[in-house]
């Protein structure tokens, strides 16, 4: 499969992080204040509406030309200079960055952080093959020490407190403990700036890819993106095959979209965009740029009813507001993309089987579509994905058996009375006002939680009579 | 590894026509956003909320006594330039000389990265982001923005627009930018709030980027 598939059930993900409330609050403050500046940068800005219409309207075209864009982002980047891979899946595309290492000649390699690297897993196949691979980015290169997985798109170690990060320090790098954050900044600046001087080759994502132009483009805050696509020898990024947009004008659109809605910046701190290696007088800058384009399953999307997912932008809105991520956080999804994205990227990449229960992780309030920069239909998506692992034979074994109970009650008038007047007696024999007992068997882990409401005294069909005859 | 391309174009080819993509129009959709006129007054506000210094500067020589004011009060006695053809302002290396400043252009990052401070010029500025373009090319090394602690960054404020579209339509065409290898927007200093979300400046570039508005 495309993405790796979890080792432990859904419930089991939810309860481990219910372990940890602390972390889950950290999650929800940050959220929340992402979520904020986002309103406040977006409602700023002057047709905002306007132009999520338009980012909309370019992203559809794009992948609706996906092929034809793809061949002209190619010829560019060769234009360019630089180096063109396609990948089928995660294995082609780990076995093109070894093979570049090993031309290469390359001992240590320095990454800025990327969701597409996780995705394809690359860490993992680069230090088995001997190579040191060190994330750069101050959150992933901390979840790296401390043998952890990042847990939220835009800020890997939201569910790390600073005591935490101070003791991953002190046991890892040896330093004295400190929790204070700009002491913590600074080790991890001196430390990584001797990995980015040393490094032989920079692995890069793409935030978006220009078919005009050939553009690289890449979002960054700290600075650790432009270091390891300048320092080292050579600069590999890594791309999904939908990350193209047509023009520089059109990056420009969706350059206004990504930062706001992601964190609530009108800009990244930096934007780069890069064409290709060092030029000829270039003072610095890597010799050979390679871009490796990754299908890895979004063919797959592409070829029914979900495949708008691929408008995605990846700004992590739609984490920000989603109630079912502020309740059990991002590992829960156990996969690389979570939160309502990932519950559909997820189990197109990974095969539904692996992710059967996250389309069904979503209250459906539609708070994620109203927030998206690209006004993607994520409710409909979930409810599409639900029928598919219906289909599949995939939906959880509650809800089948559950429902060809009812399809049998439900089927037939009398039975259908029948059943919901027992019910009604049942109820109310169980409880007066909400029913508070834990129910055993089945509904256990639901009334566990809630209040069982108790049914109406005169079921519907006795209802509707009387009032006919009346 | 042809084989690979061909096969992941097919695919692509082959499912596109199945493919449910709500409002596709197979033309190109076309800018109608007004741009805010935004002035200098916008840019100074939004950079310095950013944490970014900005100093406004008359004529060529004011900037050029500015930048020699800065670096003698921290007493940087070395920087990390871009050629001095390349920042557009002519009194600049002849005050730095008189000032006892040693510039670097070129050479080892190893040694680079030890200088206290790196000065570029910037191609434009953006008022509604408080963001400079910063393009490299002949001579104009990435790291100078980089590298350093500090960053001071000489522009032209005839070369300031009102967003990144107002930039890009002023450019004659995609080949200006795709002519350097590598540009970068910097809205502000280097930033991060990875650790419990407590905002620190500097953590892999400049901690201090402190701009020149001149002209
Ligand atoms: S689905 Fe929309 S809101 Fe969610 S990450 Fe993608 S672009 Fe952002």
């Amino acid at each position: 499969m495309n993405l790796e598939a979890p080792t432990s059930s859904f419930h089991h993900r939810v309860q481990d992080a219910f372990q940890n409330p602390g972390r889950l609050e950290a999650i929800r403050q940050a959220a929340a204040r992402f979520y904020e500046h986002r309103d406040a940068v977006l409602g700023a800005l002057q047709d905002a509406d306007a132009l999520r219409d338009l980012a909309r309207l370019i992203r559809a075209h794009t992948i609706a030309n996906l092929d034809t864009y793809l061949v002209q982002f190619e010829v560019s980047v060769q234009q360019a200079g630089g180096q063109v891979h396609w990948a089928r899946d995660a294995a082609e595309a780990r076995s093109i960055v070894l093979d570049i290492a090993c031309q290469a000649d390359a001992k240590r390699i320095a990454k800025s952080k990327s969701m597409v690297t996780e995705e394809i897993r690359l860490n993992k196949a680069l230090m088995d093959a001997g190579l040191e691979v060190i994330e750069t980015d101050l959150g992933e290169f901390i979840a790296q020490l401390g043998g952890d997985h990042p847990s939220h798109i835009i800020a890997p170690v939201l569910h790390l407190t600073r005591q935490e990060i101070g003791a991953i320090f002190q046991e890892k790098l040896g330093v004295d403990y400190t929790d204070d954050p700009l002491a913590l900044n600074q080790i991890a600046r001196e430390k990584l700036r001797e990995v980015y001087l040393s490094s032989d080759i920079g692995i890069t994502g793409c935030n978006f890819a220009v078919a005009e132009s050939g553009t690289i483009c890449l979002a960054t805050n700290e600075g650790n993106g432009r270091m390891v696509t300048t320092l080292p020898r050579v600069h590999i990024a890594i791309m999904g095959m939908e990350r193209i947009v047509p023009t520089l004008d059109d990056l420009a659109v969706m350059l206004q979209l990504l930062g706001r809605s992601a964190t609530g910046q009108k800009m990244t701190v930096y934007t780069s965009l890069i064409n290709g290696p060092r030029r000829q007088g270039d003072p610095h800058g890597p010799d050979a740029v390679h871009v490796i384009i990754l299908d890895n399953g979004r063919t797959k999307a592409l070829a029914g009813d979900l495949a708008e997912i691929l408008y995605c932008i990846r700004c992590g809105a739609c984490l920000n507001v989603c109630p079912v991520y502020k309740t059990i956080g991002g590992h829960a999804y156990g996969s690389v993309y979570p939160g309502p994205v990932g519950a559909i990227i997820s189990p197109i990449l990974g095969g539904i089987p692996a992710f059967a229960d996250l389309p069904h992780a979503s209250t459906l309030c539609g708070a994620c579509q109203e927030v998206c920069p690209v006004r993607i239909d994520l409710p409909a998506l979930l409810l599409r994905l639900r029928r598919d692992t219906v289909v599949e034979g995939q939906s959880p074994s509650w809800l089948r058996r559950g429902m060809q109970i009812y399809a049998k009650t439900a089927s037939k008038p009398s039975r259908f009375s029948l059943a919901t007047g027992v019910a009604a007696l049942g109820t109310r024999l169980l409880g007066r006002d909400w029913i508070r007992l834990p129910f055993p068997g089945p509904l256990a882990a639901w009334t566990r939680f809630r209040h069982f409401p108790v049914f109406a005294r005169r079921i519907f069909q006795h209802q509707l009579k009387d009032d006919q005859h009346e | 590894m042809s084989d690979s391309r061909q096969q992941v174009l097919n695919a692509i080819r082959q499912t596109l026509p199945n493919a449910l993509l709500p409002d596709a129009h197979p033309e190109h959709p076309k800018r109608s956003i007004a741009t805010p006129p935004d002035g200098i007054d916008r840019f100074i506000a939004e950079a310095e909320l950013l944490s970014a210094r900005v100093i406004r500067a008359g004529d060529s020589l004011e900037t050029a006594e500015q930048v020699v004011r800065i670096l003698t009060e921290n007493n940087w006695r070395r920087v990390f330039a871009w050629p001095w053809e390349e920042i557009g302002c002519k009194e600049l290396p002849d005050r730095l000389a008189d000032a006892g400043v040693a510039a670097h252009f070129q050479g080892n990052p190893v040694d680079l990265a030890a200088l206290p401070v790196g000065i570029t010029g910037a191609e434009a500025a953006l008022a509604d982001t408080g963001t400079i373009v910063v393009r490299g090319g002949e001579g104009r090394s990435m790291l100078a923005s980089l590298l350093p602690p500090v960053h001071i960054a000489l522009v032209d404020s005839r070369r300031l627009f009102p967003c990144l579209s107002a930039y890009l339509d002023s450019l004659p065409g995609s080949d200006h930018l795709a002519a350097a290898s590598n540009t970068v927007f910097i809205s502000g200093p280097s930033r991060t709030a990875d650790i419990e979300q407590t905002l620190t400046l500097g953590v892999h570039g400049p901690r201090e980027l402190i701009i020149i508005l001149w002209g």
